[in-house]
């Protein structure tokens, strides 16, 4: 791809509102849509244990009516022009997304300047949203997925620690959550400071910011601020539980470690041992063995998730319930494997070329470009992230992912969550 | 909508066809091939036999062995994967446009070179069953293969995609082979770029790799016609969890139906408009199903949902039902919607907005070459190119008394097939590993 088509400062515009607003927008006018992402900076970490779920419920409620329409009224009009906006709580920042096409932007800058700045929060509202997130959570207790995820978040962080958490919360807390609370959990952390909004389509910029300085100018709040959150320390010893879902036909394994954060120095070359360990072509050196050699599991991957926070670096599969054992040693022979012995040039080169090859398919869609440019404001990385990229994915080098695989991974030492029925006897 | 605009259409002499469309506005192409092959094409003893063999695809050619496909794509920084459903088989990669040819010669080889190795057929049949076992963990999963058994008797829909446990564990190397042999053959495909070349440029090539294959007669296929569904269905699932579903199944016309817009319409007027995939940015919140399940608080989630096919398939109603009430009650409310829809004509406000909705999801849904690709030979393989190009305009001319006739024809309640999903009791303990 030409360095002149990335997006960049050159084609980027970047305009800050006096509220602290920063609106950022790259023109695209390949297909008449347009796509709105946006972050707020308020997110799980900003709710006390006992209200866990209350930052996503907020989220959710955002979106059931203003002072201007009612949840119905939202819906009528958006779909009425076959649009969409949908809000979503994470864990430092809560997102909303915006879709629909271009000769409707208007509209959706406005009802998206409705929805974060005007909710009114209506209870019965309140209470359909609640009753569908406790029908979720009954969900994930009966998804051995989700019960393998979020047992090794539990194990992973301290107890009590915010990244511990189901985002969503938990039956008893959500039950316990009232309209107030949303109410005041909203006025309390939605401000413009600190957030951000990215505009990708076929649109004029200088209306985008006509249009965002009228809807979103009069948005008053104070500053934000992101909690410091406990130290997580490397686990000493082998963390390990299972849970037993007796009627299942195969159980999820999650195992894995901490990792690092978005800006932390060792974050690509993590990126590059992660894609070489458990992506690369059908799941890295993982899918070679577990999967195409053995054929133990139809899903094997590993993902190093990084956040404002350190996220964990984990592998993940589904097996049958007496292969649990051969897959756990199977992918622990892997990660010890990327720590004893240097990776060869030519397989560390494929997953280079792929990671740097890959970005103009992941750049193809508005939604694509919006989330990239999203992440750069959100991090912190500068407009210009993706001219140097490629330089950064082909500096790292076989010490390196040598050294992130020993620093990070341990074959000996780590947390590990099943999910399943028990094996049949004689297994 | 001008998404026809563009489109050549070209046949090699060996029968393969072949749609191009040149996209300038980034330097990649998304090459597809796609197969007329699929499970409608499988019976008893064999089923999931078409899914396994598009596994096989990746186990190796002479030129190609095993483990090598996902190293060449993924090294130009390309994406590549498969997919099999009832009426096809599809491969794509998508890559930098002046790699494309490696997908052209991994293609055109393994139409005919595969190996199929015993020891990686070994291998992958516990692949293929653990992916199996990966659905059966989910409730929704095994309660729609049981209304969807229950459904369709005799016409191979029956089941589904992924096989029968038995079949896949008894199925041979050779079984797999033949299957591959008898519908893996230029005249029985369907190729498809789109991307950033030159149409000319592009026919030669696919001339260079794919013109030598040589064309083979297809088998004779005689596939079971569904009988007349004569009386209600119904089957009571229990099951782990504490969360219960319900779903309808009616049958329902084929792509090429005259009843097929209609259809269509009718299911965006209960649950909003998708694109020709099925697939939507929305999520209906503005229409029939949501408004008297969701915001009434019976259920969740609910949806109707409606797929192009090549022979008549089901149109289904689902529910995820809420807490605190019961299967039975957010059954009830399906038929007061469907009363509704088969007595009362819907209003042209309502078709407007479906018909707007649904010129919308065809815009998101062709948005990257991957996906223009893909749209393209579905519908060649379903109907014809001449029906995803006038799409929009035969939605245009549905009528409200089209809508009115297809809920009285279809949504009959002697051919529905009712199924519950019903939570036994939480059955988790947790124990040390």
């Amino acid at each position: 791809m030409h360095e002149s088509s990335l997006p960049n400062s050159q084609n980027i515009v970047r305009h800050e509102l006096a509220n602290g607003l920063m609106l950022l927008i790259r023109e695209n006018h390949a297909v008449p849509t347009v796509e709105v992402e946006g972050t707020v900076a308020v997110g799980s970490v900003h709710e006390m244990m006992r209200d866990a779920g209350l930052a996503a419920l907020t989220a959710r409620m955002l979106r059931r009516g203003t002072k201007n329409y009612s949840f119905e009224q939202l819906n009528d009009i958006l779909e009425g022009v076959g649009a969409s906006i949908e809000v979503s709580a994470g864990r430092r920042g809560t997102s909303v997304h915006g879709t629909a096409l271009s000769e409707d932007l208007s509209l959706l800058v406005t009802l998206l300047a409705d929805v974060l700045q005007k909710p009114t929060f209506p209870a019965d509202q309140f209470h359909i949203v609640q009753k569908q997130t406790l029908a979720q959570l009954q969900e994930q207790l009966n998804d051995t997925g989700a019960m393998a995820s979020l047992t090794f978040r539990t194990l992973l962080y301290p107890f009590g620690h915010p990244n511990a958490r189901n985002i969503l919360g938990d039956p008893q807390t959500v039950h316990r959550l009232q309209p107030l609370d949303v109410a005041q959990f909203y006025a309390l952390n939605f401000t413009p400071h600190g957030a951000h909004l990215v505009v990708v389509g076929d649109v004029d910029a200088r209306e985008v910011i006509a249009l965002v300085e009228d809807a979103f100018g009069g948005w008053r709040g104070g500053d934000t601020t992101q909690p410091d959150l406990p130290e997580v320390l490397p686990p000493r010893e082998v963390r390990r539980r299972k849970v037993v879902m007796p009627d299942k036909t195969q159980s999820d394994i999650v195992l894995g470690w901490l990792g690092v954060h978005r800006l932390d120095p060792d974050w690509m070359m993590v990126n590059v041992a992660n894609t070489l360990l458990g992506r690369f072509g059908m799941g890295g050196r993982l899918g070679d063995s577990v999967r195409e050699k053995q054929g133990l599991a139809y899903y094997v991957y590993s993902s190093a998730e990084a956040g404002l926070d350190a996220g964990p670096w984990l592998t993940a599969a589904g097996v049958a319930p007496q292969a649990v054992n051969q897959a756990i040693h199977s992918i622990l022979t892997e990660v010890k494997r990327l720590q004893d012995e240097p990776v060869s040039a030519e397989e560390l080169t494929d997953s280079q070329s792929y990671i740097s090859g890959v970005l103009p398919l992941q750049l193809e869609t508005n939604r694509g470009v919006a989330n990239v440019i999203s992440n750069m404001e959100w991090y912190n990385l500068g407009l210009d992230y993706l001219l140097s990229y490629s330089d950064a994915v082909w500096q790292v080098t076989p010490v390196d992912v040598q050294r992130v695989a020993q620093k990070y991974l341990d074959s000996e030492v780590y947390v590990l969550a099943t999910a399943g029925p028990v094996p049949p006897a004689g297994k | 909508m001008g998404l026809l605009q563009g489109v050549q259409r070209f046949r090699l002499d060996n029968g393969l066809t072949l749609l191009l469309k040149e996209v300038h506005s980034a330097p990649v192409i998304s090459f597809w091939v796609w197969y007329r092959v699929g499970s409608r094409n499988e019976v008893p003893g064999i089923t999931g036999i078409s899914h396994w063999v598009e596994h096989m695809q990746f186990k190796g050619t002479k030129r190609f062995p095993a483990g090598t496909y996902d190293r060449l794509f993924s090294r130009e920084g390309g994406v590549f994967n498969a997919m099999t459903w009832m009426d096809y088989t599809a491969f794509f990669e998508t890559l930098p446009a002046e790699r494309i040819n490696l997908s052209l010669d991994v293609e055109s080889d393994r139409m005919v070179n595969s190996v199929y190795d015993p020891e990686e057929v070994a291998s992958e049949r516990t692949v293929i069953i653990s992916e199996r076992s990966m659905y059966e963990n989910q409730p929704t999963f095994l309660l729609g293969e049981e209304v969807q058994n229950l459904a369709i008797k005799a016409h191979p829909y029956h089941h589904e995609v992924i096989g029968w446990l038995s079949d896949l564990h008894t199925m041979t190397r050779d079984d797999l082979y033949n299957h591959y042999r008898r519908y893996y053959r230029p005249n029985n495909a369907v190729a498809v770029a789109v991307g950033d070349f030159r149409t000319a440029e592009m026919v030669d090539a696919v001339k260079k790799y794919f013109a030598g294959l040589p064309k083979r007669d297809l088998p004779a296929q005689s596939v079971v016609a569904e009988p007349a569904q004569r009386g209600e269905r119904r089957v009571i699932l229990p099951g782990t969890g504490q969360v219960a579903y319900v779903n309808l199944a009616f049958h329902a016309p084929a792509a090429l139906s005259e009843d097929y817009f209609p259809m269509v319409v009718l299911d965006g007027i209960l649950s909003g408009a998708k694109s020709v995939g099925g697939q939507s940015v929305m999520t209906g919140r503005s229409a029939r199903i949501y408004r008297s399940l969701v915001n009434s608080g019976l259920a969740v989630g609910a949806d109707s949902w409606f797929t192009a096919t090549l022979d008549p398939f089901l149109f289904f109603l689902a529910a995820t039902v809420a807490p605190d009430r019961t299967p039975e009650e957010a059954e009830r409310t399906f038929w007061q919607e469907i009363d509704r829809v088969q007595n009362e004509l819907v209003s042209s406000e309502e078709l407007a907005k479906v018909l707007k909705q649904s010129k919308a999801q065809f815009i998101y849904s062709n948005e990257s070459v991957t996906s223009q690709a893909r749209w393209l030979g579905f519908s060649e393989v379903i109907a014809s190119l001449d029906w995803f190009d006038t799409y929009l305009e035969q939605l245009a001319a549905v009528d409200a008394a089209a809508v009115q006739r297809v809920a009285q024809t279809y949504l009959q309640r002697k051919q529905c097939t009712v199924g519950y999903y019903l939570p036994e009791q939480t059955a988790k303990e947790v124990a040390d590993a």
